[in-house]
């Protein structure tokens, strides 16, 4: 499973390593909007989180084994590296996802936040390894799912 | 720190002198633009420019046609066209079928596979139309256009900074600098400078050139087309429509989002916006059903 060009967004990766479901929720926005049209209902970290898990139940998931990792939530550049909570809905991304996750009483294995680079990642649906690339890094491992 | 990339320096002149690809509109296109913002502009003498260019001519009817506008009968010539969609989208219109060629190539300098300048610019032209439909400070298809047009520099620096890249990073984190601060620490100027360069070449009107000149430095010009490009690339980037390697290393002025009479809570609302409206404007580049 691939996610590209994530920047400020959040990609939720879920993984039961005991029944091999994957699954893939990108969170574009921490709350919940009010827009002049449809957002979509899994935009926001609560919508996503629920809409993931919901799909991964339904895949034959058990909610007690799925592990997760956290990747993205770029922000733009701060001259005195702290984020700027106002603007940056990078960081505030990251840090709804991580609020969800402990809602949920979810494990996350792996996170990689931050920076102001965009990343690529691909999630290995039948090992669980998480594998995140940056025009800096390039492809580095980030930690595997499968337990 | 040596630097690869300073063995041999141009002026912005020479460097795009030099460029043997440089990126191009079609008179036809440029004529259009002039009639359509001229007082004595009118639905026929604007087709008439346009009919000038049979290629052209050809692109711009399949975007008419487009799902996007969802005509309840297919527009077969440029006269109707006009009538049907009005002066201004005929010439954005002819602004996308001029620029999609070039933009959609992959640029390497800029980590950009083919598609995502493309993509990006498109993101920001959307985006920018909606930042202008929600503050009624600007014309919505003006800010279309600078939004489109905002990057166009890229095409240019991209041919001479091929694979260095990694050079501009390293500079850039080393000395905690914007990546357009990078580019001009480097070649003495930036993709900013070079596109608004380019546009003057054209003639385009001095306010896009504005806009594309000031899109990382919005405090420095007086222009809410300027703020609504530089919020509408804010929110193109985060949400990785298009974003290369340069990524978010860019700073963004708060002050835009005053001088537009915006709050930062605004921003959330108006990336959902624009994601959703990115999707409906795509709509634009498929056939017509039926």
């Amino acid at each position: 499973m691939f996610c590209e060009s994530l920047a400020s967004c959040v990609a939720v990766c879920a993984y039961d390593p005991v029944r091999r479901v994957a699954g893939i929720a990108h969170v574009m926005v921490p709350a919940p909007v009010a827009t002049s049209g449809d957002c979509g209902p899994a935009a926001d970290a609560a919508g996503a989180f629920d809409a993931l898990l919901e799909a991964m139940r339904r895949a034959g998931a058990e909610g007690n084994s799925i592990r997760l990792a956290l990747v993205g939530g770029a922000q733009v550049l701060q001259r005195d590296g702290d984020p700027n909570p106002l603007i940056d809905l990078g960081w505030r991304n990251a840090e709804a996802c991580l609020a969800q996750s402990s809602a949920h009483s979810l494990p996350v294995v792996g996170q990689d936040f931050g920076g102001s680079v965009s990343r690529h990642l691909r999630l290995d649906a039948g090992t669980g390894e998480v594998v995140v690339q940056t025009s800096l890094r390039g492809e580095t491992a980030l930690c595997t799912l499968g337990g | 720190m040596s630097m690869a990339l300073t063995a041999r320096i141009w002026t912005l002149e020479e460097m795009v002198e030099k460029t043997s690809d440089l990126p191009s509109i079609p008179a036809a296109t440029l004529a259009v633009m002039r009639e359509a913002e001229s007082p004595t502009g009118s639905a026929h003498s604007v087709a008439r420019c346009l009919m000038q260019d049979q290629a052209l001519t050809t692109r711009v009817l399949r975007l008419a046609n487009s799902a996007f506008y969802g005509l309840s009968r297919q527009v077969v010539e440029i006269p109707e066209a006009v009538v049907v969609l009005g002066m201004r989208t005929i010439r954005n219109l002819c602004l996308l079928a001029s620029t999609y060629p070039w933009m959609n190539k992959p640029l390497a300098g800029y980590d950009l596979p083919a598609g995502a300048l493309w993509a990006h610019s498109f993101g920001v032209g959307v985006g920018a139309q909606l930042v202008a439909q929600r503050t009624g400070q600007q014309r919505a298809d003006l800010a279309f256009t600078a939004g489109l047009l905002h990057n166009i520099g890229k095409v240019v620096i991209n041919l001479w900074i091929d694979r260095k890249l990694a050079h501009l990073h390293a500079l850039a984190l080393e000395e905690n600098l914007t990546f357009d601060e990078a580019e001009r620490r480097v070649l003495g100027y930036d993709h900013a400078e070079v596109g608004a360069h380019l546009a003057e070449q054209w003639n385009l009107p001095k306010i896009l050139v504005e806009a594309i000149r000031f899109h990382h430095a919005p405090n420095a010009a007086d222009n809410r087309l300027v703020d609504s490009v530089h919020v509408a690339d804010l929110l193109v980037t985060s949400l990785g429509i298009g974003t290369g390697g340069d990524g978010l290393r860019y700073e963004f002025a708060e002050e835009s989002l005053e001088r537009l009479g915006l709050t930062p809570a605004d921003l959330d609302v108006l990336a959902c916006e624009l994601a959703t409206a990115y999707d409906k404007h795509e709509k634009l580049f498929e056939e017509p059903a039926g």
